[in-house]
This record gives structure tokens, C-alpha cells and sequence, in this order.
């Protein structure tokens, strides 16, 4: 349906979500507090926002170095879930619930019980959903260790869909058993999937010999991990056709097309923010609308996953 | 290409001792930083096997970067007792840099290790020949030391104080500062120093309305590049490493616990 060619129609809805454009920020990238989440809607327009991720208690993470520019263009990060514990939940809803944007909150935690007890909390908040991160690379115990099991990811999965009334998104990282993972977290509940995490990466530093994280490893962000994620996302839509939100690399409006075309209907943006600050949301918006006037593209919803049609 | 964010190699050339708890530290990079760094900037300083730490630049020649180290922790006592020559790690220059009027009159303020980016800025209005005075202080004349050889200029006159009276004004930084707040005019005000000294400067100052008064904070900064949120200043969502260390005194008063 064409609306207005100078105005293409962006608007999308996410599980029972309604966004007004696809571009929200990426877990973790400014977002474990309530100004700062004030910052990412009313400096960033962030259509909705994801919160840190969330333990239980508080966690005081790793320390530094945990974030590095990288030669190539990305970033490596080993932040170590540091996050104020639940207690933060509901002052970071309230200013989404005032200001009118939804709140993503996004949890982590050592066991599925962990995983529960944040999500109930975010749900008693009125979060509009939860996204479970499966994936997070660089702090031992949490996150990757449960995402690279499709059974652990289903048990997780299954256990707060079973409980929770919102959408239950499952953040997957990258894995050559994606698609399987993927299924096992739709088949428990998901209602849709983040695809993708950092990838688990290192560095050493050639004039000392060291490691330079403190933790050691760390997770791979920004554009080298653009053209990964597009993989994954393209594979899982290929197979399983479910509702994507896609991440990693995104830095301008075509790197975000690409994800669209890929089988992705929202996007994240994590590093883009921290070379540019939360305005890169907005900049990236202007930039993808105003391609998809030139590709004479009217709505959004026509052209996820365009890849596999042609 | 390397940027802020990155990480890069660097030296240890030179450690002096200046005072009884400072220490004047200066480092060669092996390659250069991607811009200038101009007063308040900072750099996360990575001792490897131990951690980085931010520490204010205190000045700036070519490839080389200057720092005012107090030794309190596991990496600062580190970085003092270094070997020459010793391979450190350097990410920054981070931060914002103030923006300097070119006319005014400009009256900093230093306690403790807030000297690093006071000298920095001095040596910034020196450039410009921008009239400045300095106060610096501390408890008594061993922690002042050798300070003024490391503020020379010729737009610039600098007082000292001691809390004992044992050098210069007896009293604190901020008392003398608002002192010369009473006898000559001042346009700008930029402090740097421990929380209880802004503290007190935020509560002094309120009565002249017309000095724009910046304090430059220290807050505990981890991933130097605005992601991690560590340095916020409770609450404001302001980020000590991304939206400071420098801020107008108005946007801070309430963390300064003032009002």
C-alpha cells in the first residue's frame, strides 16, 4: 500500500509492540539507568529502548580495560554484565511509560531462575517485553553458555514464556548451529529473536605480550560484525521466517536495508552510538528513510526478508 | 586506522617527584594521538597486568603527554615506580575540551591532583595570553613542593595556601579563591580537586552571579567512551568521561549536595 512516496511507512509491530520506525539501541550501549535511557528517546528518537542487561543483584563487572577501538574499525568490549540489579527495573520503565516509547528490558542471569526472577519483576513494571540475552561472550556463566545449547536456550526460553504475559525475545549470538538454537527458542515461547550478539573475540597487545582486556575476551562489535550478523539472520529467516531484530555493525542506512532485506524487522544500534552518541539513531533514520524513497520502497513491511524473494 | 578508542603503545620517560604526594610523570607515545588534547581531556592510562585508569592530561608537546600522578592505589603506585622505558598502554584523548574566550579574566583553582588539568589549561590561556590567576593547596608546604616550576607564564600569577599556614595563605584554596573573588573581578572560575573542595567552592561561589564558575570532576571511569554508564553522575544522565570531566557548576550543584 503506498502512502506517500516522500514518506514511506516505517511503522511496524513487533509481537503486539507498535514501533514507530525499526531503529532502537542496542542493549548495553548507555542504557543501565533512567537518564540515561531518558537520553537514548529524547536525544536519540529510539522508537523503543533496551536496557542493560539485568541480574538479579547487582553486578559490579569487569575491570578495566573493557572497551577498545579496534584498527579494523570495531570495537571489543568485556563490560562483564555490570548492572545495579533489578531494584533499577522500575525507575527505568517509568520514564518510557511517561515519555510514550516502549521499554525493552533485556535480562542475563547464572540460571533459569535468575532469568525468571528479573523477567517477573520487568513484567510487574510494565516493560513491554523482555529480551533474554543467550549470548553475552564475555562474562563466564552467563549468557553464551546457555546460547550455544539449543537445549538450554529452550529451557530458559520456556521458562519465562511459560510465566510472562509480554513478549519474550531471545537475543542469540553467533553459532553455526544458529538455526537450530533459533527454532529451540521459537518453539519455547519466543516470540522473536535479536540476532546478533558480539562475538567472543581477543586481543593481545604486541608491545607487551598481553592480553589487553582485563578479562581477556571480550565481544566483537561494529562493522566487522556486520556482514555475520547478515548471515545469521539470513539463514534463520530462511528456515524459520520469524520476527528478527537485527544487530551488529549498523552504522548508516544502508548497513541497516541490508538487515532488513536479510529477514530483520527492527534494527539495533550499539557501536554506531559510541563513535557518534545517541543523535547516529537519529542520523541513521534520516539516511534509511531517505533510501527507501530512492528505492522507491513505500512501506517497510514489504521489503523484510526481499533477499530470499528474488 | 587507529581513533580515540584505541589502544597505543607508549613510554615512560620521566617520573619526578614534586610534592610529598604528587608526582610529575611523563610519557612518550609511539603513536600519535589523533588530535590535540586540550584541558579538560583525559587519557585511560593501561599498566599491563594491572588495570587502566583515567588520569587527567596535565600538558601536551608533539608525542609526548605529561601527568600529575598521586599514588593511592595498586596502578597509580605502579605508574610512579615504573622503570624508564617501561611499555604502557595510552586511549584518549577523551572527553570535551573547554571552550576559552578569548578575552576575560580566568581564576583556577586546584587541590591535590586536581592540578593536572589546571596546568593545562594555564598553559592554554598562557598561548593565548589570557590574563589568569592560580590558587593551589593543600594541608601544608610538603604537599605544595615544588608546584610553581611547573606553572610558569608570564599572564599568570599564582598563590598558594596550607591549611596549617606552614606556606602561603593559611586556609584552604577555596577560601582564598573567594577571597580574590571579593577584591578583583573574574569572569571564569574552573576548579579541580577533591568532592568536598567543589563542595565548598559551589557553596562560596553562589554569591557572585556573574562569574561562570566550571568545576572539572573526578568520578570513577571505566570504559572512557560513554557506554558503560559508571561515571554517571547519579541520577542526571550526565557521563563524567563523554559529557564532562568539565561541567557548568549548574548542571552538578545538586551531586555537589549544595541545595
Amino acid at each position: 500500500m503506498q502512502i506517500n512516496n516522500s514518506h514511506p511507512n516505517l511503522r511496524i509491530n513487533l509481537a503486539g509492540i507498535r514501533l514507530a520506525h525499526p531503529f532502537m539501541n542496542a542493549s548495553g550501549v548507555v542504557s543501565s539507568s533512567p537518564g540515561l535511557i531518558r537520553r537514548l528517546i529524547v536525544e536519540g528518537g529510539c522508537s523503543a529502548v533496551v536496557t542493560k542487561s539485568i541480574t538479579p543483584k547487582p553486578r559490579l563487572g569487569n575491570n578495566p580495560p573493557i572497551l577498545v577501538k579496534l584498527p579494523c574499525g570495531g570495537y571489543i568490549n568485556a563490560v562483564g554484565l555490570e548492572n545495579p540489579g533489578k531494584e533499577i527495573i522500575r525507575s527505568i520503565v517509568s520514564v518510557g511509560l511517561e515519555l510514550g516509547v516502549p521499554v525493552i528490558v533485556s535480562v542475563a542471569g547464572s540460571s533459569a531462575d535468575e532469568y525468571l526472577e528479573v523477567s517477573i519483576e520487568a513484567e510487574e513494571a510494565k516493560a513491554s517485553a523482555v529480551e533474554l540475552n543467550l549470548s553475552c561472550p564475555h562474562t563466564e556463566g552467563y549468557g553464551l553458555v546457555f546460547g550455544q545449547d539449543p537445549e538450554a536456550t529452550k529451557y530458559i526460553t520456556g521458562m519465562v514464556s511459560s510465566v510472562l504475559k509480554i513478549p519474550v525475545i531471545a537475543k542469540l549470538g553467533p553459532s553455526d548451529n544458529i538455526v537450530k538454537i533459533a527454532g529451540k527458542a521459537l518453539e519455547a515461547g519466543a516470540k522473536a529473536l535479536t540476532i546478533s550478539n558480539t562475538i567472543k573475540a581477543m586481543i593481545i597487545d604486541v608491545y607487551t605480550g598481553r592480553p589487553v582486556l582485563t578479562n581477556i575476551y571480550g565481544g566483537l562489535s561494529g562493522p566487522p560484525l556486520h556482514p555475520v550478523a547478515v548471515r545469521l539472520i539470513y539463514e534463520v529467516y530462511s528456515e524459520l521466517e520469524p520476527l528478527i531484530i537485527g544487530a551488529g555493525g549498523v552504522v548508516n542506512g544502508e548497513s541497516a536495508l541490508e538487515m532488513i532485506f536479510a529477514g530483520a524487522s527492527a534494527i539495533q544500534v550499539g557501536s554506531a552510538i559510541i563513535d557518534r552518541g545517541v543523535v547516529v539513531l537519529r542520523e541513521i533514520l534520516h539516511e534509511f528513510e531517505e533510501l527507501l524513497v530512492k528505492l522507491e520502497i513505500s512501506d517497510l513491511g514489504q521489503c523484510v526478508g526481499l533477499a530470499h524473494r528474488l | 586506522m587507529l581513533d580515540k578508542g584505541s589502544m597505543r603503545p607508549a613510554r615512560i620517560i620521566n617520573c619526578t617527584k614534586i610534592s610529598e604526594t604528587l608526582y610529575h610523570v611523563e610519557i612518550e607515545l609511539l603513536k600519535e594521538l589523533p588530535f590535540k588534547p586540550r584541558s579538560p581531556q583525559f587519557v585511560m592510562i593501561w599498566i599491563p597486568g594491572l588495570e587502566s585508569i583515567p588520569m587527567s592530561i596535565a600538558g601536551c608537546k608533539e608525542n609526548l603527554i605529561e601527568l600529575v600522578v598521586k599514588p593511592v592505589g595498586r596502578t597509580t603506585l605502579s605508574l610512579v615506580n615504573a622503570k624508564q622505558g617501561e611499555t604502557i598502554g595510552v586511549k584518549g584523548p577523551l572527553g570535551k575540551a573547554l571552550k576559552l574566550d578569548g578575552s576575560g579574566k580566568y581564576l583556577l583553582v586546584a587541590g591535590g591532583s586536581g592540578l593536572a588539568p589546571i596546568k593545562m589549561l594555564h598553559e592554554e590561556l598562557e598561548s593565548k595570553k589570557i590574563e589568569h590567576t592560580i590558587v593551589f593547596g593543600g594541608r601544608s608546604a610538603s604537599e605544595i613542593g615544588d608546584i610553581s616550576g611547573l606553572l610558569r607564564g608570564t599572564c599568570s600569577r599564582i598563590y598558594i595556601s596550607s591549611d596549617d599556614g606552614s606556606i602561603g595563605f593559611k586556609g584552604s584554596a577555596v577560601e582564598l579563591a573567594l577571597r580574590l573573588l571579593e577584591a578583583e573581578t573574574y569572569t571564569k572560575v574552573v576548579a579541580c580537586g577533591p568532592k568536598p573542595m567543589l563542595k565548598y567552592l559551589a557553596k562560596g561561589i553562589a554569591r557572585f552571579r556573574d562569574v561562570e564558575t566550571w568545576v572539572i570532576l573526578e568520578n570513577m571511569v571505566k570504559c572512557g567512551l560513554g557506554v558503560c554508564g559508571s561515571c554517571e553522575i547519579d541520577g542526571s544522565g550526565l557521563l563524567v568521561c563523554r559529557d564532562g570531566p568539565g561541567f557548568l557548576l549548574e548542571e552538578v550543584v545538586e551531586w555537589l549536595e549544595v541545595k
